[in-house]
């Protein structure tokens, strides 16, 4: 069928991680064939996805062709995403991230931001040394659906705990997922945080666990 | 005598490496936030921009800058005897165990858990009697009920008691490090005292790529105000913070290190600036930070090489550093490889005895085994001296030729046995019987022993009572006033 047959070209073609021009292209040839939205979603661009994520934790694949694959599914997004507003289709979820006050360090945050965006999260980040109650700010004015936050060292890793008791001081329906090289589930359920992950691959995996739970 | 020579990059190499390090700064700039370094930056001629806060430093005033390191500096111990010099044409090599862990493996046990409070005493005891350490320092411990925040502080505290050799600390904030010079003003009995034997070294590290935080600057101000060295810790990560090259990342290493140099000398010209890169790779698969990979090694190989053709610097490299979580066949691989190659390249201070899990672990028996290493190290280091008498000429002539012959009792032979052939405390050279005669230990075992033995025994030579009151009540204060870390 042809519209199976672009939706798989689309994935492919996110898998190699084949250019952002040829992944648009790809896209709005499947809109004109007709595909739905959710299928150039669930059986084109996430697909592409999740199959080079696969690779990736098989040790077949490695992070920079990760994010490769994750901006040029961008792009393909970019195509329907006025489509996705019309059909109702909400975004997976709205996610707030930062590394917490007086923390620098950024790249696995970034990374996990990164996966989430093309994973089909909407993704707000707020960079490094974020206070709680700028953590607090964003998940109100975005009505956030999960919160992200990354400490890195032992010392800044209250932060994490500050800001999981502020968001639920003001009542905020937010899940709080936390990762960092220190951190571990064995400290995110003293705190009361709702999840932990390892790296960025689980951290992708385990948001859209905690969402299905919660909706 | 001869050298032994590690040199990973070819003369136009390091030249090149010099060249764009400096450019670097011009071209693409160094973001600076603090707003005194800010001021004296654009009082020498660099172009601020106070907006960005990013900073481009001309080439000359670079050059100026690096012309005012010293060319030699002390880090001394409690007495002259520990003292070490470092500089322009000294050939020595010192070794230090390794800063900054809260993992810890406790040796009754074997199992890993999270540094206390007594565990530093330990590690400062062992410390002090391994032979082949010449520098001190502390694992971080994290008992909730302490203040975590002023513990580098109590830390220098512990230490200035439980050892009489040098000292690196890693202080949080400038306000630790005002701290830290009190405690050294304390035992040193005044500034001019402290100033002329430094007793203890502070580290800080810029946040890649290109940046120094008020942080860091705060703490590089306090130490060049009190003469005290600074180590300056360029970390990033190959392919996530700096260049996936391994010359790539050298070249930011590099530049980053020039940059602190820069303000550090506008600051307080002559003030004495260690290079101490741990540049790391990023594992694209599993987005994990190595130290001690090959190719660890090998760029720390290649930035002693920058450090000492292409600047004349003083550097401290790993060392005994990996990737492992245990003591096992892989951490005694990834050591050895970057402690051989950065030693052989010129390295001025090893570091990083009992560090494993990429600095995360501290190991008081890995240490014991890095200690071994050193001494192999040294060994080597010393090189093969050729003379007449080296060469045994008389001997050879004297013992003659036939299997009747034997060079086991020869004057030339008692003359040097003691110090041709090293001996390493913890390397078995049993035949096969003996061993299993001694319950057959294997090397972790026989460095538990060494260890236990050194707790049970070893005690350092006590400070005054009065200077310990002191220092332990400037400890107190700090915990008392520093109650927050950041490192913005």
């Amino acid at each position: 069928m042809a519209r199976d047959s672009v939706l798989k070209e689309i994935a492919d073609s996110v898998t190699k991680g084949e250019s952002e021009a040829k992944v648009r292209e790809l896209t709005q040839r499947a809109v004109k064939e007709g595909c739905s939205v959710r299928d150039i979603i669930d059986k084109g661009l996430l697909l592409g996805l999740e199959v080079i994520g696969e690779r990736w934790k098989k040790g077949d694949a490695f992070i920079p062709e990760v994010l490769l694959s994750a901006k040029v599914m961008g792009a393909g997004m970019d195509v329907i995403r006025d489509a996705i507003v019309e059909s109702g289709i909400k975004p997976i979820g709205k996610v707030v991230i930062g590394t917490v006050r007086g923390d620098v360090h950024n790249i696995g945050k970034s990374l996990v931001a990164m996966l989430l965006g093309s994973a089909g999260f909407e993704v707000h980040d707020l960079g490094v040394d974020v206070a709680p109650e700028k953590f607090v700010k964003a998940v109100k004015e975005q009505k956030a659906d999960l919160l992200g936050m990354s400490a890195l060292l032992t010392t800044t890793m209250p932060g994490i705990a500050d800001t999981v008791k502020a968001i639920k001081k003001e009542g905020l329906q937010v899940i709080t997922l936390i990762g960092g090289a220190p951190v571990t589930q064995e400290y995110a359920t003293s705190i009361g945080a709702d999840g932990y992950a390892p790296d960025a691959i689980s951290a992708v995996a385990k948001a859209r666990e905690l969402l299905r739970i919660k909706k | 005598m001869g050298k032994c020579i590690m040199r990973p990059l070819s003369d136009e190499g390091v030249r090149k490496i010099r060249q764009e390090s400096i450019k670097i700064l011009e071209d693409v700039g160094v973001k600076v936030s603090h707003n005194g370094a800010k001021k004296l930056l654009k009082e020498a001629g660099a172009k601020v921009d106070e907006d960005t806060n990013l900073v481009r430093i001309p080439g000359d005033l670079t050059e100026k800058c690096l012309n005012k390191l010293p060319q030699k500096m002390v880090l001394a111990g409690r007495d002259p005897d520990k003292d070490i010099v470092l500089g322009a044409g000294i050939d020595s090599t010192y070794y230090r165990s390794m800063t900054g862990a809260e993992g810890y493996i406790d040796v009754r046990t074997g199992k890993y858990r999270k540094v206390v409070y007594s565990d530093v005493k330990d590690f400062a005891l062992v410390d002090d009697a391994l032979e082949n350490i010449h520098i001190v320092t502390a694992p971080y411990y994290c008992d909730p009920d302490l203040n975590l925040h002023a513990r580098d502080v109590r830390l220098l505290e512990i230490l200035l008691e439980n050892t009489s050799k040098h000292i690196l600390m890693q202080p949080y904030t400038g306000k630790n490090t005002e701290f830290m010079i009190k405690l050294g003003l304390a035992e040193r009995g005044s500034e001019k005292e402290l100033r002329r034997r430094p007793r203890f070294t502070v580290m800080m590290s810029p946040v890649p790529p290109l940046t120094y935080h008020g942080n860091e600057i705060d703490v590089m101000l306090w130490a060049g105000k009190y003469g005290i060295p600074l180590e300056i810790t360029s970390m990033p990560i190959c392919g996530g913070a700096a260049p996936v090259t391994v010359a790539g990342g050298v070249l930011l290493t590099v530049a980053e290190h020039v940059a602190g140099v820069v303000i550090g000398q506008l600051a307080y010209p002559g003030m004495s600036i260690i290079f101490a890169p741990r540049t790391c790779i990023l594992d694209m698969s599993t987005g994990s930070a190595l130290e001690g990979s090959i190719e660890n090694a090998l760029i720390s190989a290649a930035e002693t090489q920058v450090a000492k053709e292409g600047f004349g610097w003083v550097a401290d490299m790993y060392g005994p550093t990996s990737d492992s979580l245990v003591l096992d066949g892989q951490s005694i691989i990834e050591r050895t490889f970057n402690t051989t190659l950065s030693a052989y390249a010129g390295a001025d201070i090893l570091a990083g005895g009992g560090n494993y899990e990429h600095s995360y672990t501290m190991d008081i028996v890995q240490l014991a085994i890095d200690n071994d290493i050193f001494g192999m190290t040294s060994r080597v280091l010393r090189g093969i001296e050729v003379n007449d008498d080296t060469l045994g000429l008389d001997a050879i002539r004297r013992v003659g030729a036939g299997v009747d012959k034997s060079y086991l009792i020869d004057e030339h032979t008692l003359k040097y046995f003691r110090t041709e052939c090293s001996k390493h405390k913890l390397m078995v050279h049993a035949s096969r019987a003996t061993w299993e005669s001694d319950k057959g230990k294997d090397l972790t075992e026989r460095a538990k022993e060494r260890v236990k033995t050194i707790l049970k025994e070893h005690r350092p030579a006590p400070l005054p009572k009065e200077i310990v009151k002191e220092l332990r009540a400037i400890a107190e204060s700090a915990e008392r006033e520093i109650t927050e870390t950041t490192t913005v």
